[in-house]
């Protein structure tokens, strides 16, 4: 089940890693992390992003995920369609 | 009619704004309207998609030069996907941004959100100074967003005016009216602040003033305490044995009453010479404060302080007081008056009235003068 609190724990480690810059695999770990918790609980149906995510933080999690990907790019196709969707909600949540 | 549900004071926080971006290829493009949102982060500028976050970093910078402002960060959803096929650039998208940032910055942000949808909004911010530039592709953009039922307003860069006059003056089945430097007085009294508001907003403007608040409160709390209830603050203080009064003593039973329930006998209070109001003390015009000790049955006297510091204190805090809510009290009434003066403005701008389709196209110059236009608007509509 997703927990709002883990998620701003999550998000603040990802930060933090992006702004430390090296080494680069905190980033990864940080980003990736983050987005499968998303991504599982989005797709499992186990819980409702938008009833669990903030405007705020959804907004927070998209720009700093959406940074990530934009310098890693995606490792196959699954991982892009994730993102597509994911992206999609979290833009459903703090655009409504 | 659908009643309007009233925004959240969460939904406050991300400001949605249509601009019109061209896709497709060159020559052959039309024009999609984006809702953008703009979003106060306090952190950095941030730019989603990301990749798009060097061509809209300049765009981003004019805007918070032109209105002064070098302190908040701000994270900008182009709505843009991946797959979108652009043949524009994003320059175009600055006058939006720069209505998102002033909405979110200022007090007009609850208004906005009931009407956004009505606006849209091209044109390049050309300078830190808010210059509005013109933009390519205008003919096209505007064709889209007339085309959209909910949007009422279009604003426009004023260099591309004569392009747009010549494409409507061509289509012969358009019926529309032209306004030249047409001044709209911006009369928003039902919706400035009121008294209470401006001193609070002005109380809390910054860390400075909130800290300066808090002793304002705590100053307030502790005058009565000092004059009310000082006696027994000071008794908590105190064992059995000894008990401090503060001098003169304006009242003796009281003294009495505390002498009794700290343990001193009625014969010995009898003793006290300052009870029985003899010469002893009461010709000295003593200020401060005594300490009445019982050493074994022996009543000792002690001045303790004649300055008494809790008294010096107390009038720190009353000349504070009255200070601190002169100076908010006449700075929320200049601000008044300065809104009154900005208020009663008139604001030049041309534009072009589609009268079938209840369109009115809007030229501006800076974005100073579109968010005036836009804030006369939100007045004008709520007023009726």
């Amino acid at each position: 089940m997703l927990n709002q609190e883990d998620i701003k724990i999550d998000l603040e480690a990802l930060k933090e890693a992006r702004k430390g810059g090296l080494p680069i695999a905190d980033w990864r770990d940080t980003a990736l992390k983050l987005f499968y918790k998303l991504c599982n609980n989005g797709e499992e149906g186990s819980c409702d992003l938008s009833k669990t995510l903030s405007k705020e933080l959804a907004i927070e999690c998209m720009a700093e995920l959406d940074s990530y990907f934009n310098i890693f790019s995606f490792v196959d196709d699954g991982e892009k369609r994730k993102w597509q969707k994911l992206s999609s909600q979290l833009r459903v949540i703090y655009s409504s | 009619m659908a009643k309007t549900v009233k925004p959240t004071k969460g939904d406050l926080l991300f400001i949605k704004v249509k601009a019109i971006l061209v896709t497709g290829s060159e020559g052959s493009g039309e024009g999609n309207i984006h809702n953008i949102v703009v979003f106060s982060n306090n952190r950095e500028h941030m730019v989603i998609p990301s990749r798009f976050f060097n061509s809209l970093r300049s765009t981003v910078e004019r805007v918070m030069s032109s209105i002064n402002n070098h302190d908040q960060r701000f994270t900008i959803d182009t709505a843009l996907k991946d797959d979108e096929n652009l043949c524009d650039d994003f320059s175009s998208m600055g006058l939006s941004i720069a209505i998102g940032i002033e909405a979110s910055l200022n007090d007009w942000k609850e208004a906005w959100e009931s009407i956004w949808e009505e606006w849209c909004f091209t044109g390049e911010v050309k300078d830190s100074q808010g210059v509005i530039g013109g933009i390519g592709g205008a003919r096209v953009k505007l064709e889209s967003a007339i085309e959209v039922n909910k949007i009422r307003y279009i604003m426009l860069p004023s260099e591309n005016r004569q392009e747009i006059i010549n494409w409507i003056n061509k289509k012969q089945d358009v019926n529309y009216e032209e306004n030249f430097s047409k001044n709209v007085g911006v009369s928003n009294a039902e919706k400035s602040q009121s008294f209470f508001g401006r001193l609070w907003s002005l109380s809390t403007r910054d860390t400075f003033l909130w800290f300066a608040l808090i002793i304002w409160v705590l100053s307030i709390a502790y005058l009565p305490m000092r004059y009310l209830f000082w006696d027994n603050v000071q008794s908590l203080r105190r064992g059995d044995s000894h008990i401090t009064i503060n001098l003169p003593v304006k009242n003796p039973k009281t003294v009495r009453k505390r002498l009794l329930s700290s343990g001193f006998t009625l014969d010995q209070i009898k003793e006290i010479p300052l009870l029985r109001m003899s010469k002893r003390l009461t010709k000295i015009n003593q200020t401060g404060r005594v300490m009445i000790i019982n050493r074994n049955g022996d009543i000792e006297f002690e001045i303790t302080n004649s300055r008494d510091l809790t008294l010096i204190l107390s009038y720190i805090c009353g000349v504070y007081i009255v200070l601190f809510s002169a100076t908010l009290v006449l700075l929320a009434l200049r601000r008044e008056s300065v809104d009154i003066v900005l208020n009663s403005l008139d604001i030049n701008y041309d534009s072009v009235r589609l009268i079938d389709k209840n369109r009115e196209i809007i030229f501006v110059d800076n974005i100073k003068q579109a968010v005036s236009i836009v804030k006369s608007k939100i007045y004008l509509t709520s007023s009726f």
